[in-house]
Order: structure tokens, then sequence, then C-alpha cells
């Protein structure tokens, strides 16, 4: 199967520059005491089976923004192609990508039994990103690893 | 999975990197197969028997836990 998903290796230095501005936005919201609030059409607004609650305007700060610039841009660090993306490469990615679901999966997990409250709704908004973030450095790690041997 | 990789390479007086370069790889997966940390697929091992002049199984062996 020639077939992949991944994005140029050119997306790479685009999703390093979205991540470091999302990670900026999110230390200036944690450091905010008070957050702008803006109205977003929802799908969901409320409890489910609830009447009224669906295909509403809904409340939403700050973070509903900056999560999903920061996945967008852990996602093009992530799955850009290398120079040279060979099959090694691609066995590696395959190897880490286990690796970060299993850890991901203990940390949400963890969080469900011992985080409660608004609290866990914020250790849930932050699962894919350390999920693919764990994934982005054991990747780096493996393939520093591979470089370091061999003649040149 | 054994391999001559090593020997093959030294016979044709070629670096990993010139024979990465031969069959579109990086030299880190030349590196991995001769170390033995990576079994290539059949078509880099096909590849890898071509620029040499050899069968693949000249190349690869398998061995009795394969």
């Amino acid at each position: 199967m020639k077939k992949n998903y991944l994005f140029p290796n050119s997306f790479k230095p685009v999703g390093l520059a979205i991540t470091t501005i999302s990670l900026i936005a999110l230390i200036i919201w944690v450091c905010l005491e008070t957050s702008p609030e803006f109205k977003m059409p929802a799908l969901i607004n409320g409890d489910l089976f609830s009447e009224g609650k669906y295909f509403c305007m809904a409340d939403c700060g700050l973070l509903t923004f900056i999560i999903p610039v920061l996945i967008t841009g852990l996602i093009f660090i992530g799955f850009s192609k290398e120079k040279i993306e060979d099959e090694f490469v691609k066995s590696i990615r395959e190897q880490c990508l286990v690796w970060a679901t299993y850890c991901a999966a203990i940390l949400l997990v963890i969080f469900t039994l011992t985080i409660y409250s608004l609290s866990y709704l914020y250790a849930i908004y932050s699962i894919f990103p350390l999920f693919l973030i764990l994934f982005i450095i054991k990747f780096r790690i493996e393939l520093h690893r591979a470089n370091k041997g061999g003649e040149k | 999975m054994k391999n001559r990789l090593k020997i093959a390479r030294a016979e044709l007086d070629i670096t990993q990197e010139e024979l990465a370069k031969r069959i579109g790889v990086s030299r880190q997966t030349i590196n991995a197969v001769e170390s033995g940390k990576y079994v290539p697929s059949t078509v880099l091992a096909l590849k890898m028997a071509q620029v040499f002049g050899k069968s693949v199984e000249e190349i690869f062996m398998l061995e009795d836990e394969d």
C-alpha cells in the first residue's frame, strides 16, 4: 500500500510556528484572571437529552480557540514527512504511535479516577495535545537513536 | 534473520551512505538492517540484492528461530 496520509516536510516549520503561538496564548490565558467570552454556534449546550439545548448559541472562552489551533500545530509537527521518509522511519513512527496511545490511555484512566468537577474538563481538554506531544518526543528520541549508530 | 550486507558492501567497496543513495533510503535504514535491528521489506531486499548483483538469498538468510 503506497498511500500515506502524511503532510509534506515543509509543514513542519509551519507546525512549529503555530504550536509556539498557541502555547504563548495558553500561558497568557492561564495568567489572565478574566478571559474574554464569545458566542459560538453549538451542537449541544447543556445536558444530553434535555430540551432546547441543541443547535443553539453558547458562551465560550479563549481556550475553545487555543486548543484546536494547538492541535493543528502539533499534527503538522508530528505528521509531516521526514526529509527521507522510508520504510524504516515509517516503522519507527508506527511504534511510537502505539507507545503514545498506551500512555494517553493510562493518563485518561488516571485523570478519570483522580480528577473531578471543572478540573476534569480541563484534564480531558489536555489529553489529545498530550498524546501528540508524547508521540512527537518519543519519535524524535527514536530517530536520534537511529541516527547515532553506524558509519557515515 | 541474519544478513551479509556488510560483507557484500565491503566487496563492492561502497559506504552505507552510497548504498542508501542508490536505493533511495536513509543511511540509518542501511545501518539498522546491517545491525539486525530492522528486517527490510521484500522490495528493499530486492533493491539491495540488485545493487550487489546477487540473489536475495545470498544476502539475507533465515535463522532457526525465524
